[in-house]
């Protein structure tokens, strides 16, 4: 497929829109794609579009390439278990493909295997290692680069498939975590007392 | 009670007025969190009846925060599509939040330095934004928001995934730090895209931030992660302050490379832009922001002593279209526009003086 920008080279990029009901789609190459800076609406669904895009290539690995691009745009390249996947909220497939959203948290397992690597292509890695709900992530990130580097150990223990280990170094950050929060506690009420002594800075 | 856009914009924008550190280069500093409610379809899937509940429980949430006091709540419905033109030139919602006012709300902070979209395409995202470059100050804000809302809100949360977001790109931590940067001596020595492409392969989006097409007007651009699963929060902040601190370390020698090698031409580029901003009658929005970027530059570097920084920050807010009709007190056809841009911009380069 030829780029619809420079109508020369290959596209690799396939970004979709709904506009007035209507599927549409946009094909471009990468040296296309990065000369247009694209606006802040459209870089979800252009990282997005390129991820369903390897989605696509996943779901037609059983199957035959055929003509008519990327199986993401012609249903008939989709093998059956993944196509007709539904969500209890009433999400499915197809509406997971036309809009690349989510309709529920629930999502997140019911189209686990659509989202398994394109989670891979889109982030540094498939482990949260961010903030937990209801706490205080520490703010000069001592804790948390301790976390890091424990999480980036579990990762590769769950590589070489070394569960035991990995169960160790979970429970391992999961204690540094709730040590967080209540340091966390205690800085606040600290906080308090300096408040009026502390100036802004700039 | 008074409309609140009414109020805000009497506001100086406090994100462009206060002085925050490396203002000259950094523009502004902002991060945005996405949540959403355990257990409810996402805004996308929801019933009116789910969007109505979410609004008023962030609501009621947001009262009780200490983080946020006196805010302004908004219905976006009860909003002229004007008046939702003016919030997205201020930053404070996306384009699509300010094109699909379906059971939405917002609720800005007096400064506007935090503000939150509910049923965007996530039932909450919340922003911090401040002056310069602030990203760990900008987090300490928008994290302690955050806590103080989840102790009320239960958010839909996963183990292993983190905070659920309706994009798989924002799941995780759900959080985009996002710095923009003001980079007239790179354009000008034509170095900009060589670092675009440099950022890109360090895993950071940018964009320019007015222009939709292939200009960078106004030499505005905005650097941000993509990445929002496997870091934490702090470790993602940290990787994106050292790339920004080299950009502005390469803007700063392209500017005082500038003044060795071709001083002239640089005086007579900063020069000419001044001088039409000062006596124009007529003038386009993308001859507006690029004169303004140059002028920000003469500013910056202490060749045009008589106008302050502030101002020209300003500008670039107010010469936008939703600003210039809400200054006129009308609809404007894009040929008024342009008149009273000029006019706007004359009256505020004069009272400078
Ligand atoms: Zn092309
Ligand atoms: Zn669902």
């Amino acid at each position: 497929m030829i780029c619809d920008i420079c109508n020369i080279n290959e596209a690799t990029i396939h970004v979709q829109e709904l506009k007035n009901g209507k599927k549409k789609t946009l094909n471009i190459c990468p040296h296309c794609a990065s000369e247009h800076s694209l606006a802040e609406k459209e870089i979800n669904g252009f990282n997005l579009a390129e991820i369903l895009y390897n989605i696509s290539s996943q779901m037609i690995k059983n199957g035959e390439e055929g003509e008519g691009g990327p199986a993401i745009l012609n249903p008939d390249f989709v093998s059956d278990d993944v196509a007709h996947l539904k969500c209890s909220c009433g999400w499915d497939t197809v509406k997971f493909r036309e809009t690349g959203r989510l309709g529920c948290p629930e999502c997140y397992k019911t189209f686990a295997i659509l989202l398994r690597d394109a989670l891979k292509s889109m982030h540094k890695g498939t482990f949260h290692m961010g903030k937990q709900p209801g706490t205080i992530v520490d703010t000069n990130g001592q804790i948390a680069t301790k976390i890091l580097s424990l999480q980036k150990e579990l990762e590769v223990s769950v590589q070489k498939e070394d569960y035991e280990k990995a169960a160790e170094l979970r429970d391992l950050i999961n204690s540094l975590r709730s040590e967080n929060t209540t340091k966390a506690a205690t800085r606040k009420t600290k906080k308090i007392t300096t408040q009026k002594t502390k100036k802004k800075n700039g | 009670m008074k409309n609140p856009i009414d109020k805000l914009i009497l506001n100086r924008v406090s994100w462009l007025a206060d002085c925050g550190p490396d203002d000259d280069i950094a523009i502004s500093t902002r991060i945005r969190l996405a949540r959403n409610l355990k257990d409810t379809p996402f805004p996308l899937a929801a019933s009116e009846e789910v969007l109505q509940k979410s609004v008023l429980a962030v609501q009621l949430a947001s009262e009780k925060s200490k983080s946020l006091k006196n805010p302004f709540f908004m219905d976006m419905q009860d909003l002229s599509d004007l008046e939702r033109a003016i919030l997205f030139e201020r930053r404070l919602i996306s384009l699509d939040f300010s094109v699909r006012p379906r059971c939405s709300a917002l609720i800005v902070s007096q400064h506007e330095d935090l503000s939150v979209m509910i049923n965007e395409e996530d039932h909450i995202r919340m922003q911090a934004i401040h002056s310069g470059l602030q990203l760990l100050d900008v987090w300490d804000r928008i994290n302690k928001f955050e806590a103080s809302i989840s102790d009320q809100i239960p958010f839909a949360y996963d183990q292993n995934l983190g905070f659920l977001t309706s994009c798989p790109t924002n799941v995780g931590t759900g959080m985009r730090a996002s710095v923009m940067l003001h980079l007239p001596g790179l354009a000008l020595a034509n170095q900009v895209k060589p670092l675009i492409q440099g950022i890109n392969k360090l895993g950071l989006a940018v964009r320019g931030i007015f222009g939709e097409g292939t200009d960078n007007l106004g030499n505005l651009c905005q650097i941000s992660n993509q990445s929002t699963l496997g870091e934490s929060e702090v470790e993602i902040i940290k990787r994106l302050e050292m790339v920004i601190a080299q950009i502005i370390n390469h803007e700063k020698n392209a500017r005082s490379k500038l003044l060795e090698t071709s001083k002239n031409l640089l005086l007579d580029n900063i020069g000419r832009a001044y001088g039409l901003l000062k006596f124009s009658y007529i003038i386009s929005s993308k001859e507006a922001l690029n004169s303004l970027s140059m002028l920000r530059l003469g500013v910056d570097m202490g060749v045009i002593k008589t106008v302050d920084i502030h101002t020209v920050n300003e500008l670039f807010i107010l010469a936008q279209p939703a600003h210039l009709q809400k200054y006129a007190g009308n609809a404007l056809s894009q040929a008024e526009r342009d008149e009273i841009r000029a006019n706007l911009i004359r009256e505020k380069l004069k009272k400078n003086n």
